[in-house]
């Protein structure tokens, strides 16, 4: 049978944002998967290297609309650990509060795209129905229901006042965990559903090991992987947290680790602020911190790393971030050769990618020579003016 | 019967006009009960008209790639056979305008013209997602036809005649529609999902899998003829309920004793049409999407089975 090549990307209704999947197909199998990034390059490292510490969590809270609180905590982070500054513990509580609400709303939200990916619309709908109390909630707790800007270096921005919100909070989440719970045995009972999901994308533990896949993706393969547990941050090590691990590397796994961790994080905001202890919320920084911090953050879709140099003064030298993603990705290969195309999106979706988190650099591709070409700003201007493309002038 | 009672009755009533109209609103119906299913308010009762003029209004693109004579046709021999149809279901209180020997097997092969067309038309597109497409819908035909018609095989059995007229009477006199005999309801579930196949509705919404092949053999399709295919689309969802309704629950009959009869049978007739688009809503609703190797063996084992066993029952009589 002859090889065809099935484009899913750059814009495909199954991708929610613009990233290039070319499927090579034999029917309807896949027999060879090629991937090309680069389509919502931003440059926010480079950004990040003309702000100042105080600037750069707004900035890199934009890196992922989704876990827009992982990537300033992350940050922080960074900072702190080069400058060793401590937070006070209040500040660690209130940064747990909202990573895990923020957990709730991007495994609900990833729920949801993901039954829209297999066609079943109505889940969907109830999946996002679900995470709208959430939302609504850090709109009360933070003033945002995204890019809530609650870090700043050495603390927490704003102060939540638990004695009023706290009823408020556990009301929402006691309002929801039956519906979800609901929904998570709709998903693992319907038969339909399950001829969708089990079995399909298998990424086995030995491939996750040798991919270096992490979150929901290495714990659905059983790869015991979590910084929350690891390498405690914040406030996890007082709070506790239970692993959630499933074995069979499949989207059923992976959809059964994210709704298992939903209602673990309920439990862990329960305990969390039934022990948030009173004082200040941040520390005032004497001096910029100087020398080299790494930041490490489980955010919903794994480990979120922050690498800073900083120099002593206000503005960072460097700034490198590796977000989970980019090491799921290439995991797709062995997951998606020997498929259906119809089983694309799904396994695709299934480790949640984030494209926009991940791009770091944009290449341009000449079609006609099939190779690579690196441009000088000059060259790039000449795009923009007339009959003047240097691609031809260098053929 | 005169040239003009054929031409009113293939363009306004029970045809074209007719159809289309009853088709949309029942494609609104279909979109309504789905958005109060999923939570949502839905759209307002004139949007499917609104849909298909302003599809009208746009331009037509062909795409160089494309065959041009058989992207063109291909729409249009779906809807000529979609709106030749209800000719020959009879509606209320008369008897269908084209009734022949033998309709019965007509009707099978002008329910499975739309489908053949959108395969066409979608290969004749010149697109990756159009081929895949419709190799799917050929796949989705070769697996769904084979029940449809043993369901139809069972009812013919069953009335011992091949017209439609016949399969009505045969439901008024006995006093029980075929789907309370346990041939006609295993016949009736076979037939049924073959329909939601034919309608291409979850689980079986494979032709034109939004998130896996974008629309599928309607990718390259735009203004005038994708209204076409659109309008096809809601005049199946009219035509299949109904034809349906005709062989499996006694069919549209409105009895003339007395007034009251009358009502009566008015509104039971319109309560079987929507009470089966009900179920046909809420099916696609509360199911996803199914791979198409998972249907082939979905309706070549068990409905097919199904649709068997309903066949031999009606030879043991009951």
């Amino acid at each position: 049978m002859p090889e065809t090549i099935i484009p899913i990307g750059p814009y495909h209704p199954a991708l929610k944002e613009p990233e290039f999947f070319q499927l090579i197909v034999e029917g309807e199998k896949i027999v060879d998967v090629k991937m090309r990034m680069g389509y919502i390059h931003r440059g926010i490292e480079f950004l990040a290297s003309k702000k100042t510490i105080h600037q750069i969590p707004v900035l890199v809270e934009r890196i992922c609309g989704i876990c827009s609180h992982c990537h300033p905590t992350c940050f922080c982070q960074a900072v702190e650990d080069a400058g060793d500054i401590e937070v006070p513990d209040r500040a660690r509580y209130i940064r747990t509060i909202i990573a895990e609400l923020e957990r709730i709303h991007s495994h609900l939200l990833w729920a949801g795209v993901a039954a829209h990916l297999i066609g079943y619309d109505t889940l969907f709908m109830y999946f996002w129905r679900y995470r709208e109390p959430v939302c609504n909630l850090f709109e009360l707790l933070t003033g945002n229901r995204q890019n809530y800007a609650m870090e700043c270096v050495g603390g927490v921005r704003r102060d939540i006042d638990f004695k009023m919100s706290k009823d408020k909070i556990l009301k929402v989440l006691s309002e929801i965990k039956p519906a979800i719970l609901r929904l998570a045995n709709s998903i693992a009972e319907d038969p339909v559903v399950k001829a969708r999901m089990v079995g399909i994308g298998v990424l086995s533990q030995h491939d996750a090991r040798k991919y270096c896949v992490v979150g929901p993706t290495a714990r659905g393969s059983g790869l015991k992987i979590d910084v929350r547990i690891c390498e405690p941050y914040d406030a996890y090590k007082e709070v506790g947290v239970d692993m959630k691990v499933f074995t069979e590397g499949d989207a059923m796994a992976r959809t059964l680790v994210r709704i298992h961790e939903v209602l673990e994080s309920m439990e862990i905001i329960g305990r969390a602020i039934d022990a948030i202890p009173n004082g200040p919320i941040q520390v005032e920084l004497k001096e910029p911190p100087k020398g080299e911090g790494v930041g490490k953050v489980e955010a919903p879709r794994g480990e979120d790393i922050h690498y800073v140099a900083l120099n002593g003064t206000v503005i960072p030298e460097r700034l490198k971030v590796r977000a989970p993603s980019y090491v799921n990705l290439p995991s797709l290969t062995p997951q998606l050769i020997g498929h259906d195309i119809a089983d694309a999106p799904i396994i695709i979706g299934a480790v949640d990618p984030c494209m926009s988190c991940t791009d770091r650099m944009v290449s341009i591709v000449d079609r006609k020579r099939n190779d690579k070409v690196i441009l000088s700003l000059e060259e790039l201007a000449q795009f923009g003016r007339k009959n003047k493309n240097p691609l031809k002038v260098r053929r | 019967m005169n040239l003009v009672e054929v031409i009113l009755s293939v363009f306004l009533f029970p045809g074209f006009i007719f159809t289309s109209n009853i088709g949309l609103f029942f494609a609104w119906v279909n979109r309504k009960i789905l958005a109060r299913l999923q939570w949502r308010v839905g759209p307002p009762i004139y949007q499917p008209w609104v849909d298909i003029l302003k599809l009208l209004s746009k331009q037509t693109i062909i795409p160089s790639t494309a065959h041009k004579a058989a992207f063109i046709l291909a729409p249009m021999i779906g809807f000529t056979a979609t709106f030749v149809v209800p000719l020959m279901l009879p509606i209320v209180y008369s008897a269908p305008v084209f009734s022949f020997l033998g309709d019965l097997i007509v009707l099978v092969y002008l329910l499975a013209l739309p489908g053949i067309a959108l395969m066409v038309g979608g290969s004749a597109s010149g697109n990756p997602y159009g081929s895949v497409g419709s190799s799917r819908e050929m796949m989705l035909l070769l697996s769904y036809e084979l029940p449809f018609i043993i369901a139809i095989f069972t009812v013919v059995a069953k009335v011992g005649g091949l017209s439609i007229t016949g399969v009505v009477e045969h439901q008024i006199e006995s006093g029980t529609c075929l789907f309370f005999t346990a041939s006609g309801f295993l016949a009736f579930i076979a037939a049924f999902a073959s329909s939601l196949a034919k309608l291409s509705l979850n689980p079986f919404e494979i032709p034109d899998a939004k998130t896996e092949i974008v629309a599928g053999p309607y990718t390259e399709y735009s203004g005038g003829l994708l209204a076409i295919f659109k309008l096809t689309h809601a005049m199946l969802l009219c035509i299949l309920t109904w034809t349906l309704v005709t062989l499996f629950f006694g069919g549209l009959v409105v009895d003339f004793t007395s007034q009251v009869t009358v009502v009566a049978s008015s509104v039971l007739c319109v309560v079987k049409l929507v009470g089966l688009l009900f179920v046909v809503s809420i099916v696609h609703g509360i199911n996803p999407r199914a791979r198409i190797d998972q249907t082939l063996k979905f309706f070549w084992l068990y409905l097919t089975a199904i649709a068997c066993g309903g066949l031999i029952m009606v030879f043991l009589g009951w």
